[in-house]
């Protein structure tokens, strides 16, 4: 075989020649990819892009995506600045369509077909970025098939086969437009063909709805033509930060000049003009930084809106000129008379989330929004004066506000607290609280109204997909009008939301139509006396002895001390089942806990009722058993309302830990007999290796310091022993003094002052009694002559008198009314509704496990220790003693299991009653509560909420029904819900 | 043929390095991750990265967002040295690029998969395979370099 020699320079050539080749090939490769690089580079910086080449390929390809039925594809060739990142949401619309039954399939627009044909368009470039496209011919039509439709959307629909061509349509405008006639204000004028008009922005042509809205307007109303430059002048500046974009607006409301405002409306209303000319050099002086291009539409058609407000001024009918100047000297006499004062400020605190490249979402995580104004009234009638505050803390917002009208009929003080979680009202809407969405555009921040728009959107169809609002009753209307339903639950009275102490005279009363509440000295309520409907108490005593028992209720609120009308509500129409509480008769509770909260449910709570009914029945045989009460709940679980299962399931396997415990413990004490401490010492150490392990070290230190007291117990035992007589107090009291020697050491001293207390008390009431003429004086007819005997008895003995909340002297019945020290002047007042309303915001009435507890108490306790620094010295220890046991009850529930540390407080709060010398919180709140009673909002809302946050462990007090000594403190029969902190001292006294 | 046995073809080394490099560059236009109710092609899969960038600190915005156009560009640096000077050849820095892109696809298949809302798309598995081909043909060219030096 021959071989052809190649020489070696000829080898060389062809492989350098490859080489060559070859390296070109790799160079180009690589130099379109970096090109490639650099272009996507380039369209990520601008942002979603698709739009068109020219505006005559934006109008086609809107028409193309039209006739297809491609609501994704149309709206890539709608402007960014109008419809942001909208489409987005075209998924989950139709998701929700589906979920709501709305869509069966996925097409809404299946059975309908557009056509647009043989588009024939001419372009008429305004502007370099603004073209007028006249749709001057082409063939329009619509053919609705329901056969072919979505199942859902087929029923009613009729089958359509109609089409029209856009030269007819324009034929009919040519011949309206060259009818027209120039004619009066706001004439409208057709145009002669049809538009649409495009614009150009981030490199690509797009429809624009606004601009071809508004160029439509200008036509019809013939107003002046648009300047296309007016968006590049006076364009606010961005921020450097997002969050920035907010602080612009929060310093600008923090900047509101009142009388610069006034001053400069007088000017206005003096140059007879209604509305003010717009500056075009500087449109935007002063305002938001809203994103340009989002602005641009509105700062082109400047002159536009300056031609129709133009038109406005000049309607006016020469018969209905104002003088302006005599209206403008009238307001400014009404001013210098009045004198009105308005100030507003806004903190905020924010948090942001980004969302993409270009787009962040600020949220306001926190918000203080307060409100002041003042006005003097004509001629001497008084003044006004207004001071209201919105606290927002994520979705929790809390409103409150006091108004005081000092008038010829006297002061009218006016006070309102309303709070809410829109968390709590849709659990699972997933949002962190008010937000805004801001774009960075070259390096600088601003306010997108577009995306913000978007983001709720959003946010609620999520939520909405989700099924946070399943059940709720809402459809999708109330889905997306969110913002409006979140605006009510802020607005909705108190007691709706889960408040309960309308009886007590809480600050919602003020806003309750039926709510004129007068002073009661008895119920130590007050409320307000702003213009409400007069309620007729003959009517209420009529209703209440007909057995309505909401009428009874408040009728022992409108009624007097002592009066017919109080002995008959409190007996709930019978006087004879009234009960006496010494100065009067007790609050019957007629209707019951809970039926304050129905509104119109008639007392009967559709959602819990069933589970209750269930509870009820199941504990009939023995409705003190808290084993009894387990296993009801057990057997009554599914009966409740599904979303509150899985919270109750978990309370339920907690106290199921128990039921051995608690078994052994029913065996050892009957709660039919008085109750013994003694025995339930005894009890307890029997059945406490039967209780969980993990509170068993707890129950044992426990029983260690219950066994310490068990010789002073049994001595208490013995002496008060009174085999079904009454509870005696001298029995009692010497009881204590025989058996003090037998109390531990640590416990003596409280004992001893305990016996102090009682024995300043007897030497009280001997003379009192002396005074009154002899025991028994309680029980005489409550007549004026009565009450100045009584008031003169009381002077008296005033030395007598144990000072209220003094170390070791204590009221054994602290008296609500009985506080004559100083009370909290104007500004206190105003700074105590501010403080209550921000440590409420973070209060838990329904705490869901003991952390969540802890965490309140320990709201309460700053709100404590904030009054030790503000009230006089007289009630400072008592807010140090409320700090110090909201403290110690926090520390005792904090991270807890389960709610069983209740146990463990009674020593603690022993503690701090041998120290301060109040038997629990709820007697030193009552002076507090007196203290502020000056301020017309009724009790502190803080130390309400605390109580209704205890109420959790009413379960551990054996049923809602427990009574630890028989004695229910709002009357046999009565209010079934006992404050636990009043159980609890109960227990402790034994 | 030497005395230390058959090398390994060259073929098999560039048609490794050519296909990873392909691939590399053409992952960049496909799906990388898929998020419920849309896909996310390769370059709008930096404004996700932008996300975690921002959120990262440490650096102007979008840092993260711009590291990763490296990686069609790793592609394009791929085929110039694959090149240049040509003929073909594959190098042992295919290998190191190769790595690099595989390790990338690796973290956000990690990200896609740990996240709730996001499935791996066409793009990543595209980008995997790529690099893990790039690895391999820069791999066995370091081999055949030090197990036949004179090649």
């Amino acid at each position: 075989m021959e071989t052809t020699a190649v020489p070696e320079h000829v080898d060389e050539a062809n492989r350098t020649s490859g080489s060559k080749r070859w390296t070109l090939l790799g160079a180009l490769v690589a130099a379109v990819v970096i090109v490639a690089v650099v272009l996507s580079l380039r369209s990520a910086s601008e942002g979603s892009v698709v739009g068109a080449a020219s505006s005559a390929e934006a109008v086609n390809g809107l028409a193309v995506a039209l006739a297809a039925e491609d609501v994704v594809g149309a709206a890539a060739m709608l402007p960014p600045s109008e419809i942001g990142h909208a489409i987005d949401l075209y998924k989950r619309v139709i998701e929700l369509a589906q979920k709501e039954g709305g869509l069966a399939g996925d097409d809404p627009l299946a059975g309908i077909d557009l056509q647009v044909v043989d588009l024939d368009i001419r372009v008429d470039a305004l502007h370099e970025r603004v073209h007028k496209v006249y749709l001057v011919d082409g063939g329009l039509g619509i053919t609705v098939d329901p056969s072919a439709m979505d199942a859902n959307l087929r029923e009613g629909a009729e089958a359509v086969d109609e089409s029209i061509t856009l030269g007819e349509i324009n034929e009919m405008l040519a011949e309206e437009a060259a009818a027209y006639e120039s004619g009066d204000f706001l004439d409208a004028r057709p145009p002669s063909e049809l538009f649409v008009m495009v614009v150009h922005e981030r490199g690509r042509w797009f429809v624009s709805p606004l601009y071809t809205s508004f160029e439509y307007l200008r036509t019809v109303l013939d107003l002046p033509p648009v300047d296309y430059e007016g968006s590049s002048v006076g364009l606010p500046t961005g921020t450097d930060t997002a969050s920035g974009v907010l602080q612009q607006v929060v310093d600008q409301i923090n900047g509101f000049d009142f009388d610069a405002e006034v001053e400069a409306a007088l000017a206005q209303i003096r140059t007879g003009v209604l509305v003010p000319s717009i500056d075009p050099a500087d449109p935007l002086q002063g305002v938001i930084p809203v994103a340009p291009d989002e602005m641009a539409v509105f700062l082109d058609h400047l002159p536009m809106f300056q031609g129709l407000f133009d038109q406005i001024n000049e309607s006016v009918p020469d018969g209905m000129e104002m003088d302006t100047d005599e209206v403008a000297d009238m307001v400014e006499d009404l001013v210098a008379e009045m004198e009105p004062e308005f100030d507003i400020t806004l903190e905020i605190g924010t948090t942001e989330e980004v969302l993409d490249e270009e787009r962040t979402k600020v949220v306001v995580s926190d918000a203080v929004l307060q409100v002041v104004g003042s006005v003097t009234l004509p001629e001497g009638d008084g003044s006004a004066s207004a001071d209201a505050k919105l606290t927002i803390r994520g979705t929790c917002a809390a409103f409150d506000y006091l108004a005081d009208l000092q008038g010829e009929q006297g002061p009218d003080r006016s006070t309102g607290l309303h709070e809410g979680c829109l968390e709590d009202a849709v659990p699972g809407l997933g949002v962190d609280g008010l937000f805004v969405v801001t774009r960075r555009i070259d390096g600088s921040w601003y306010l997108s109204p577009v995306e913000t728009v978007v983001e709720y959107l959003a946010v609620v169809l999520d939520a909405a997909l989700s099924g946070a609002f399943d059940g709720l009753g809402l459809d999708v209307e109330d889905v997306l009008l969110a913002p409006v339903a979140a605006g009510e639950i802020l607005s909705a009275p108190m007691e709706k939301m889960g408040g309960d102490d309308m009886a007590k005279g809480g600050m919602d009363l003020a806003m309750e139509p039926n709510d004129g509440y007068t002073q009661s000295s008895s119920s130590g309520a007050t409320g307000t006396e702003s213009a409400m409907p007069a309620i007729d108490p003959a009517v209420l005593a009529e209703d209440c002895r007909g057995g309505d028992p909401w009428s009874c209720d408040v009728l022992w609120d409108y009624s007097d001390p002592g009066s017919d009308d109080e002995k008959l509500a409190s007996g709930c129409g019978d006087p004879a089942d009234a009960i006496s509480d010494g100065g009067g008769f007790a609050f019957g509770a007629c209707t019951g806990d809970g039926d304050w909260d129905d509104g119109e449910g008639g007392g009967y709570d559709e959602e819990w009722g069933p589970y209750e009914e269930c509870l009820e029945d199941g504990m009939s045989q023995d409705p003190r058993s808290s084993v009894a009460y387990t296993k009801a709940m057990r057997d009554c679980l599914p009966l409740l309302p599904e979303d509150a299962q899985a919270e109750m399931l978990r309370a339920l396997e907690s106290m199921e830990a128990m039921v051995p415990f608690n078994e052994c413990m029913e065996e050892h004490i009957s709660f039919d007999d008085e109750w013994s401490q003694a025995a339930y010492t005894r009890g307890m150490r029997e059945c406490v290796s039967l209780a969980p392990e993990d509170q068993r070290a707890e129950m044992e230190a426990e029983l260690v310091a219950m066994e310490a007291r068990l010789p002073y117990e049994e001595c208490m035992g013995e002496a008060t022993g009174t085999d079904g007589e009454e509870w005696s107090p001298s029995a009692y009291l010497e009881g204590m003094k025989s058996c003090v020697e037998l109390a531990p050491d640590d416990e003596r001293r409280w004992i001893e002052e305990e016996i102090a207390s009682q024995e300043a008390w007897v030497a009280h009431e001997e003379c009192m009694d002396a005074e009154m003429g002899g025991p028994g004086w309680w029980n005489e007819e409550w007549t004026e002559e009565f009450q100045d005997r009584n008031d003169a008895a009381y002077a008296a003995c005033a030395d007598l008198e144990p000072e209220y909340g003094e170390v070791g002297i204590l009221e054994k019945v602290p008296m609500g009314d009985a506080w004559d020290g100083p009370t909290a002047s104007e500004g206190l007042c105003a700074e105590n509704e501010q403080r209550v309303a921000t440590a409420l915001v973070d209060m838990d009435r329904q705490p869901a496990t003991p952390t969540d507890l802890a965490d309140t108490m320990r709201v309460a306790g700053d709100y404590a220790t904030w009054l030790v620094g503000e009230l006089p010295v007289e009630l400072q220890p008592t807010a140090a003693y409320l700090s110090a046991a909201y403290a110690v009850a926090a520390d005792a529930f904090d991270g807890k299991d389960d709610f069983s540390a209740w146990s463990s407080l009674f020593p603690l709060i022993m503690d701090l009653e041998s120290e301060y010398g109040f038997e629990d919180p709820g007697e030193a709140e009552y002076a507090i509560d007196d203290f502020f009673l000056v301020c017309g909002a009724g009790d502190i809302e803080v130390f309400k909420a605390i109580e209704e946050a205890m109420s959790v462990l009413d379960g551990m007090f054996e049923g809602a029904d427990y009574e630890l000594d028989g004695d229910d403190p709002y009357g046999e029969g009565g209010d079934d819900a006992v404050p636990v902190d009043s159980v609890m001292v109960e227990a402790l006294d034994g | 043929m030497t005395s230390a046995g058959t090398p390994v073809s060259d073929r098999l080394h560039v048609g490794l390095v050519a296909l990873g490099a392909v691939g590399t560059i053409l992952s960049g236009w496909a799906t990388w991750v898929e998020v419920v109710g849309s896909s996310i092609t390769g370059f709008r899969m930096a404004e996700l990265w932008v996300v975690v960038g921002d959120d990262l600190g440490g650096g102007p915005p979008g840092w993260v967002g711009i590291a990763w156009y490296l990686v069609p560009l790793a592609g394009a640096a791929s085929v110039l040295l694959l090149t240049w000077p040509g003929p073909p050849r594959a190098r042992p820095s295919h290998g190191l690029l190769g790595g690099v892109v595989l390790l990338v696809a690796v973290v956000v298949a990690v990200a896609a998969r740990v996240a709730d809302a996001t499935h791996i798309g066409k793009g990543l598995w595209l980008a995997g395979v790529a690099g893990t081909l790039s690895l391999a043909g820069g791999s066995l060219a370091a081999w055949k370099r030090r197990r036949y030096p004179n090649t």
